[in-house]
């Protein structure tokens, strides 16, 4: 029995040994060397796997001298042994299930290997173009897409609607690629729902002509808006609605916007008598068509320089309409529209005071009210075609207006009605624009073709100054100017641009012809019509022809060296003629025919890291147009009658500037200063005679040098610590003119100093506080004259605070104070103090204003133009309060 | 009955020091050691509390040069960009330069130089409060089990598992062989391929590669004696050990008003009592009230 002990021994004994029988260590090693240069290759893998390659064994990784040593207790007869690496072709062997060295030669390779990407950051940034994504920014309180953009670090929304991304404007406003608004965006920053939108693309360096890429470098950012699937091809409409009193008052406001694939659309309807100025959103932020003015009017005092809406007393309506069609082949159609109806009334009294040398001055005083009431239609139909083989842009405008004024004057003991009228203005403008790249070589073209026609009249009772007429004219009730304005141009260049290493080469040239027609008949207002033909001094028939042909070489340098500067040479040659004839007589009154040479050097430097320097000088010729010089009298308002001496007016304008720019980081400093020096010669003067209170104003053939000198400069700080920003600026301006009035010669210089201080301080959370304060000097004086006129000075400042006091409840206040040291009878102060308030619920937007709680009740100012003195007084809106509530249906 | 306090102290970015959020650091203070020829961009979704289901995540960046390895959170990196753009464009006070971060993001100030100064050593910074914390120690050599046989597919290659034990706590990972460097995310390495997924075995840590590319990008390094913008407070650096390292972090949420303290953040704490509205001197009480629940590190040795 004692011996079962012994076989378990033996059993165990042979179990014990038999796996040092069957398997044993096998040990692998050798050396991996680069099969052309023979060095030694580290940091490769050496992985020993089963023989099918499926699965391994073991793996190392070679050391500094290329050597391996693998081992492995694998019960097979062959393995597969394999070396990998990053730039190292893969290469396996075969090998027995042996100890054995095995040295391998690997030849060099790059490795590509598929890319993936997954997944998205909230921020990302891919070349030029910064997505935010609008889930990480919105709240439930965001209503406009505006509301949201303002939170996005790098972006700033104004008041108006314009947009700023790094302090730079941008140039587009995009909705899914597509450009709906134009120059008009403010009307989408302000209407577009922000949780329409799921993601808020600012492209940096933007050129939106595909065709200029990678030639015309832009540093202007765009934005772009991605709409969420869920508000593609949906209708949705936001609407305001607004009551309050004294006097009663309304405030409507209606958009409609609709985002599809191929078609987009937006439009509002809004009207007030709030004297909010709709009118605005409906300017464009890129430039529009100019406004034209019109040498009749009605006179009274112009808009103070104070904030529209304290004074502005309107009841307007106003209409826009935008669409935007995708057609085939990259085309787009775009059709803007939009009507405006306004009734404008304005009441102030006025003190105008004529400075005439070594005589007594001319005082006029007036009290006047007046009506402006104007209906406007616009349309414009836009055709694009934006590749990058060629830029195409058809661009035609229709515009329409028509523009009553009534005025009423009381002067001395006459009560004077005024009565102008544009019965129907109409416009029309086609714009085309082709720009098509060749290599390194840029052609573009562009002509204007612009007609327009605008009969108007101004009729005055009653008659003021019957020595005009020179006949007997004692049944006349008063004086009647026609003027009717023809107008048609077309302005055509071309241009070709070509790079050269660092040198720029281009070359312009324009053709413009231009063509005005004018008739204009002051006659005396009889109870039966027309009865009095004019005389001849008081009518005009001309028609005034220009043709300008523009050759224009430029070169401009860039240095690419360490100290960065570049310089840029125009000369323009400019080839001029001029006709102006009677087209009743069919005679020529005038005609000329000139060579101008216009050059135009700049010239730019980085001085140092912080500083820049740029400098102008610049000349050109100007000469005058169609009212410059009409030889009949015209009336433009109620007591001045015009004309010109019918010669062609020319002059000369150079000028020279530099400018300054300081900005430092690091200290949180930045500094501008500019300074410009210009000459003017003239070959005309204007000149005005008085009899009583009716001005004579003629040209007289007189050369004469006017010159001046103007200076800015501005600093600011932003105080880190206590989150301030502080900014000084103070400005210098001097001139100097000859003035011709009452057949006197004067010498006049007129001077404007400026300074003004800005703070805006971010007080813990939820206080913003800004102050704002100006002084402002002026002063005219008449050279070698007994009179001196005194010095006007005036101080503006402004304050206002916002104060966030919950999420859903923010208040705001703000004062301002004006002061004016002209200003005899009346206050030399005046104040103004608003408040408003607003509330915020899911679905409503509330705003209770209340304006001018002071109630002051006249704005008096007074200011220089040359030596005549304006004092007035316009009347304000009274006390108000205004309460909007604003929602959307969706 | 909890009191409820809130502190008052002289620092100079207020409303980031109780978030524990640590300062921004210059990015005109970056230097360029290298050029990588392999990014991969990894999400790392960790737990700041063992007891909840509640998961952050911060988006990771693996670059890799010939010479050095680079690894760091690119939702830091944003935060010191937006921060340094606010600074340059003037933009308001108060900036929260983590505003633009997702609800579930969190960054994470730390970054993993492989082979510097030298081959074979790591280089760990660590931002805490205001100071660089940067220890040295040898590349970790990591004991993986390869199991052979179960394979995957992530990112469209195919990739095999390998497990092993680090620091105390227990990893799973998945590298592939097509791309034969030997990295992968935070320490993990020293495996014949990239390592796209690794995970801990009690579900706090995970890392999932989400995109490879080969991009070229700049393996940086933050010089704290190069100029930079002032106005911004200076990070300054300090050298220690790995173990006084972990001693610093347990402070974040063990004592976070001594780790102001000790860092200049705070000079002299006082409270105003929720009550009576006074202002007290902080009691021992009030420094225990303001301890954070535990934060699993990744190290536990």
């Amino acid at each position: 029995m004692k011996s079962s002990p012994l076989y378990k021994y033996y059993i165990f004994l042979f179990f014990f040994l038999l796996p040092l029988e069957l398997c044993c260590q096998v040990v692998i090693s050798g050396k991996v060397t680069d099969s052309k240069a023979r060095k030694a290759v580290p940091d490769v893998n050496v992985l020993l796997l089963t023989k099918d390659g499926k699965s391994f064994y073991a793996y190392t990784i070679t050391g500094e001298e290329g050597r391996y040593k693998l081992s492995c207790n694998a019960k097979v007869d062959s393995m597969m042994l394999k070396v990998t690496g990053f730039n190292i072709k893969e290469q396996m062997r075969i090998i027995e299930n042996k100890t054995q060295t095995v040295d391998l030669q690997v030849e060099e390779q790059v490795l590509t290997i598929r890319e993936v990407t997954v997944k998205a950051e909230p921020i990302v940034r891919r070349s030029d173009t910064v997505n935010y994504y609008v889930a990480n920014f919105i709240d439930s309180l965001d209503r406009s897409v505006g509301d949201v953009l303002k939170k996005m670090p790098g972006i700033e929304v104004r008041e108006s609607g314009e947009i700023r991304y790094l302090g730079k404007s941008i140039n587009k406003f995009y909705v899914e690629g597509l450009d709906l608004l134009k120059g008009r965006y403010g009307i989408g920053t302000r209407n577009i729902q922000a949780k329409d939108i799921a993601t808020v693309q600012i492209l940096e360096n933007h050129q939106p002509v595909k065709a200029l890429k990678d030639i015309d470098f832009s540093t202007d950012p765009a934005i772009n808006l991605k709409l969420k699937e869920s508000a593609k091809g949906t209708f949705n409409s936001v609407v305001q609605l607004g009551g309050g009193y004294k006097p009663i008052m309304w405030n409507g406001e209606v958009t409609t916007i609709f985002f599809g694939r191929k078609f987009q659309t937006l439009n509002t309807y809004k009207t007030n008598n709030t004297g909010e100025d709709v009118s605005g959103e409906l300017k464009s932020f890129y430039g529009g068509l100019e406004a034209t003015v019109s040498q009749l009017g009605i006179l009274a005092p112009g808009a103070p320089a104070i904030d529209r809406q304290r004074y502005l007393n309107n009841n307007v309506h106003a209409v826009s309409v935008n669409t935007l069609n995708v057609l085939k082949h990259d085309y787009q159609l775009n059709i803007n529209g939009a009507y405006l109806h306004d009734r404008q009334l304005s009441d102030a009294s006025s003190v105008t005071t004529y400075y005439i040398k070594d005589s007594s001055p001319l005082v006029i005083r007036e009290q006047s009210s007046a009506s402006r009431k104007t209906r406007q239609v616009d349309l414009g139909i836009e055709l694009t075609a934006n590749t990058e083989k060629m830029y195409l842009k058809n661009n035609l405008v229709l515009e329409g207006s028509r523009n009553i004024d009534h005025g009423q004057i009381l002067q001395s003991a006459d009560t004077v009605l005024q009565d102008f009228s544009v019965p129907s203005a109409i416009r029309l403008r086609n714009t085309f624009n082709l720009v098509k790249p060749f290599s390194s070589l840029r052609f573009s073209c562009s002509s204007i073709t612009d007609f327009s026609n605008s009969p108007s009249s101004l009729k005055v009772t009653p008659l003021l100054y019957p020595g005009i007429f020179g006949t007997d004219v004692q049944t006349a009730r008063g004086s009647f100017q026609e003027l009717d304005s023809r107008r048609f141009f077309t302005n055509n260049s071309a241009s070709l641009y070509k790079k050269v290493r660092d040198w720029t080469f281009s070359l312009w040239g324009n053709a413009n012809w231009q063509q005005e027609r004018m008739t204009a008949m002051l006659s005396p207002l009889e109870d039966n019509t027309k009865s009095i033909t004019a005389p001849d001094s008081l009518q005009n028939h001309l028609s005034w022809n220009k043709l300008d042909l523009h050759l224009s070489p430029g070169v401009t340098f860039r240095s690419s060296g360490k100290f960065r500067w570049d310089a840029g040479l125009h000369c323009s040659l400019n080839f001029r003629d001029i006709t102006l004839k009677d087209f009743m007589e069919n005679a020529v009154l005038q005609q000329i025919s000139r060579l101008y040479l216009d050059p135009r050097l700049n010239v730019n430097a980085t001085l140092s890291n912080n500083l820049k320097i740029s400098a102008n000088a610049m000349t050109s010729h100007i000469t005058g147009g169609l009212y410059e010089m009409y030889t009949g009298y015209i009336m433009t308002n109620y007591r001045t009658i015009q004309n010109r001496s019918g010669i062609i007016s020319e002059s000369r304008y150079s000028s020279c500037s530099v400018t300054l720019n300081y900005g430092n980081a690091i200290l949180s400093l930045f500094g501008a200063l500019d300074a410009l020096y210009w000459v003017n010669h003239s070959n005309v003067l204007y000149g005005t005679e008085y009899s009583g209170s009716l001005s004579q104003l003629t040209t007289y053939a007189f050369d004469n040098t006017s010159r001046g000198v103007r200076t800015n400069a501005s600093f600011g700080k932003r105080f880190d610590a206590i989150a301030t920003t502080v900014t000084l600026k103070g400005g210098y301006n001097y001139s100097l003119r000859d003035i011709l009035r009452q057949g006197t010669l004067m010498n006049t210089t007129y001077r404007t100093y400026n300074a003004g201080l800005e703070i805006l301080s971010r007080i813990g959370e939820s206080v913003v506080a800004e102050y704002s304060g100006t002084w402002y000097n002026s002063h005219s004086r008449i050279e070698n004259s007994s009179q001196q006129l005194d010095p006007i000075q005036m101080i503006t400042q402004k304050a206002t605070a916002k104060f966030i006091i919950t999420k859903k409840w923010s208040c705001n206040l703000s004062a301002e104070h004006s002061y004016n040291s002209s200003i005899t009878s009346g206050d030399r102060n005046m104040f103004f103090l608003d408040i408003q308030t607003r509330y915020k619920t899911k679905r409503f937007d509330y705003t209770l204003e209340a304006r001018n709680l002071l109630n002051t009740k006249n704005f008096n100012t007074a200011s220089y133009s040359d030596v005549t003195a304006y004092i007035y007084s316009y009347t304000l809106r009274p006390f108000s309060v205004l309460l909007k509530v604003r929602f959307s249906i969706r | 009955m909890k009191k409820t306090f809130t502190i008052f102290y002289c620092c100079l970015s207020a409303i980031y020091a109780l978030a524990q959020d640590p300062d921004c650091r210059d990015v005109t203070q970056k230097t360029i050691l290298d050029s990588s020829f392999l990014s991969v961009t990894y999400d790392f979704t960790f737990a700041i509390d063992t007891l909840s289901d509640m998961r952050y995540t911060d988006r990771q960046r693996l670059d890799i040069g010939s010479y050095f390895i680079h690894y760091f959170s690119l939702l830091a990196d944003k935060t010191d960009s937006t921060m340094y753009r606010a600074r340059i464009s003037k933009t308001q006070g108060g900036l929260n330069p983590r505003n633009w971060m997702a609800a579930n993001e969190k960054d994470h100030y730390e970054n993993y130089y492989f082979h510097y100064p030298g081959k074979g050593q790591l280089t760990v910074w660590t931002t805490i409060v205001n100071t660089e914390y940067i220890y040295n120690e040898p590349v970790p050599d990591i004991d993986w089990q390869l199991n052979l046989g179960e394979s995957d597919t992530i990112l469209s290659h195919q990739c095999y598992k390998a497990t092993a034990c680090f620091r105390g706590r227990s990893y799973e990972v998945w590298f592939t062989l097509e791309i034969p460097v030997q990295a992968g995310p935070w320490k993990f390495q020293g495996l014949p391929g990239l390592i796209l997924k690794a995970k801990d075995n009690k579900g706090l840590f995970l890392w999932r590669a989400t995109g490879i590319s080969q991009t070229k990008n700049l393996i940086f390094m933050y010089d704290t004696k190069k100029q930079g913008l002032s106005g911004t407070s200076a990070i300054r650096e300090k050298i220690i050990s790995r173990a006084q390292l972990q001693k610093l972090q347990r402070k974040i949420w063990d004592d976070p008003i001594g780790l102001l303290e000790q860092h200049g953040k705070i000079i002299a704490p006082v409270a105003r009592d929720g009550r009576t509205g006074k202002m007290v001197p902080v009691t021992e009480e009030m420094r225990l009230s303001f301890r954070k629940p535990y934060i699993p590190p990744l190290e536990l040795e």
